[in-house]
């Protein structure tokens, strides 16, 4: 087939399937993302430690990323908050999980909680539920989705995810405010 | 002359263009480890659903095990060898157990999915750059079917090629950085792709080398074998299957059963009937009453001739073209029959666009085409019921049409009467310019798993006429 076709093809399925989401992990909208995390806080990676856990067909390498958390959006995370993520490296030896994101101490980022503990990974959304808090060129603390494209229109997340990433970063200030008002008025 | 500065400074350029388009061509992105040269043996424990999958897959092993073969056909260094095995006995699966799982759960190995927004997972383990071990967990939740025309996010057969590039070490290309915008399988986002592209290959060859002769990325499946079973009139009401050959000469067989068809229960099967091939000028260049009667020997070689000595059968190698095979009853006689093109060479060339006029009445008598997908990626067909279209063109057409696509255990697959009534199919009939004359005709749009199908043309108001059932290769 032509590679017309092919295009072709992409472009008539993704319309008559409403632009399917991410190929394996359907990324959430914004209300999703508010209205179903327990917590939302804005944190720094201080600490990753990794260790097998868990026996028999549950036994999996978990690693514990502990934040400091900066500023609580949603619910009371508290000063410091433990996320079990599966996955890690312990010795030799690294265990990964497809589309699970990954966290390094110094990392500043807003997380979407819900289930930690008993979610293998305790994010709305899997990596939808990550955004990364980084300075732009002005000094501002600006807002990138966990695939590093800035994120620019919150009203297109789980919609349509070039337009929620095309153009300027949003603040950490605007996100913040944007959430507040979404988890005091959902239906707005 | 051009002097040595400049030609390294052309080089250089040469050097940063190459960079810059192979960098937009080739945008894959690699997980990091990758498995050792030789197979990687999956154990698939997905079983059977308990409804028919619209895109002709037997089971989701099958459907599994078709992707694992795609990605095969396209590698070098490894391939992938599966066994099948007990779905019940997935839940004592573990990711440190040595065997590489492809199973439904509702966790990924005690943790929750998070809802059914996450479809799959691959847990993989590695030591170094070297894979160990990999699972790919399918989410329970998800309410998977497979194909094209299925719901946003639940096509099992993309998932399970999507998961098992991650096998293989592949990344998301769109979360690379840089990002890269060619179309993948491996794409994190937007996509109802279901089969590799050119990015997907270039990725999983750069961990394993390409094969010594790799198909062709997509558009590499074939039509096969096709067949037509509907009542044999005389004059207009004749059978006449036609086909289309493409690319280079092949070998084909073609034959008309009749009496044989009492045989399998086929009320008033036509006696003796008579076979003429026609090429696209129209000219009669073959023909056969009864298939001993000239080429004896070069039939039975095919292993395919047939058992009544009245049938007939022609033996030949045709060049690219268009051609009819026309069935006709001895002495003017009717019933029905069977009319078959085998091709005897399949991974040469190709057969498109296969298509039967003919009476088409009610009950046993409705017109029944046949054809074989040979993969194993997924055939892209569209396919036609005409009727109200043929006005005109013969006398009495067939008023109104349904078509019904059915796999080979009989399961109905895919239905429509008027084409303009399937909202998913009739953009891509549109698309490759198989629009219809008349919205009384009939047409369907699928993407195939390698298998044998039927297409029925029938009167949905149980009229009789003359109709066409025709099926596309549109790849």
């Amino acid at each position: 087939m032509k590679k017309s076709s092919r295009f072709f093809i992409l472009i008539v399925t993704a319309y008559l399937a409403g632009r399917v989401g991410a190929t394996t992990v359907i990324p959430p909208s914004f209300d999703d993302l508010v209205s179903r995390a327990e917590t939302i806080f804005q944190g720094t990676v201080s600490d990753v430690r990794s260790e097998w856990t868990g026996e028999g067909a549950q036994r999996h390498i978990v690693s514990y990323v502990t934040f400091n958390v900066e500023d609580a959006i949603k619910g009371n995370p508290g000063a410091k908050v433990t996320l079990n993520m599966m996955g890690g490296t312990v010795g030799a030896e690294t265990m990964e999980v497809s589309d699970a994101p990954k966290f390094k101490v110094g990392d500043r980022d807003i997380l979407f909680v819900e289930n930690n503990g008993s979610q293998f990974i305790p994010l709305v959304g899997i990596m939808h539920g990550r955004f990364h808090v980084k300075k732009d060129q002005t000094g501002r603390d600006v807002v990138f989705t966990n695939d590093g494209a800035s994120l620019t229109d919150v009203n297109q997340l789980g919609k349509d995810e070039r337009a929620a990433t095309a153009g300027r970063a949003i603040t950490t200030a605007e996100f913040k405010q944007a959430i507040q008002n979404k988890a005091t008025h959902p239906s707005q | 002359m051009i002097s040595r500065k400049k030609l390294l400074a052309l080089a250089a350029c040469c050097a940063i263009a190459f960079g810059i388009f192979s960098r937009s061509a080739l945008g894959f992105a690699l997980e990091g480890p990758k498995w050792p040269n030789g197979t990687i043996p999956m154990v698939i424990q997905v079983g059977t659903p308990n409804f028919i999958l619209p895109d002709g897959f037997t089971d989701w092993n099958a459907d599994a095990e078709n992707a694992l073969a795609e990605w095969n056909e396209q590698m070098g260094g490894v391939q992938f060898t599966w066994t099948e095995g007990d779905p019940g006995a997935a839940a004592s699966n573990t990711n440190h157990d040595g065997q590489n799982s492809v199973f439904f759960s509702n966790t990924v190995f005690g943790g929750g999915f998070g809802g059914k927004e996450t479809l799959a997972v691959t847990v993989f383990r590695n030591t170094g750059n070297v894979m160990i071990e990999a699972d790919v967990i399918f989410n329970t939740a998800v309410g998977f079917s497979s194909g094209v025309n299925v719901g946003p996010g639940k096509d099992f057969h993309r998932v399970a090629l999507h998961e098992f590039g991650h096998v293989l070490g592949l990344d998301h290309p769109d979360e690379a950085q840089p990002r890269q915008n060619q179309p993948a399988i491996m794409d994190s986002t937007v996509s109802s792709l279901n089969h590799l592209t050119d990015d997907d290959v270039a990725g999983v060859q750069s961990l394993y080398g390409a094969p010594p002769n790799p198909p062709p990325v997509t558009g590499n499946a074939r039509l096969a074998n096709i067949s037509t079973r509907a009542l044999v009139g005389t004059g207009d009401n004749v059978l006449i299957a036609g086909f289309i050959l493409r690319d280079q000469s092949k070998p084909i067989l073609a034959r008309v059963i009749g009496p044989t068809l009492a045989n399998f229960g086929v009320p008033g099967p036509l006696a003796d009937p008579i076979l003429g091939l026609h090429n696209g000028a129209g000219n009669l260049i073959f023909s056969n009453d009864n298939w001993k009667d000239s080429q004896q020997s070069q039939i039975q070689q095919t292993g395919l001739a047939p058992t009544n000595d009245l049938e007939s059968a022609i033996s030949a190698t045709l060049t690219p073209g268009s051609y009819t095979a026309i069935v006709s009853g001895n002495n003017s006689g009717t019933g029905v029959g069977l009319v078959e093109v085998y091709d005897l060479d399949p991974a040469n060339g190709r057969a498109s666009n296969i298509s039967t006029r003919g009476l088409v009445s009610t009950g046993d008598n409705v017109m029944i085409a046949g054809f074989i997908v040979k993969g194993p990626q997924l055939k892209n067909v569209v396919l036609r019921g005409i009727g109200p279209g043929l006005q005109g063109v013969v006398p009495s057409p067939l008023p109104d049409t349904t078509i019904e696509l059915r796999n080979s255990q009989g399961d109905l697959l895919q239905t429509n009467t008027g084409w303009q009534s399937d909202p998913v199919s009739s953009p891509f009939v549109s698309f490759y310019q198989l629009t219809p004359n008349s919205t009384g005709d009939s047409a369907l749009y699928n993407e195939l798993a390698p298998g044998n199908y039927t297409v029925i043309l029938k009167s949905p108001s149980n009229a009789t006429g003359i109709g066409l059932v025709e099926v596309y290769d549109v790849d």
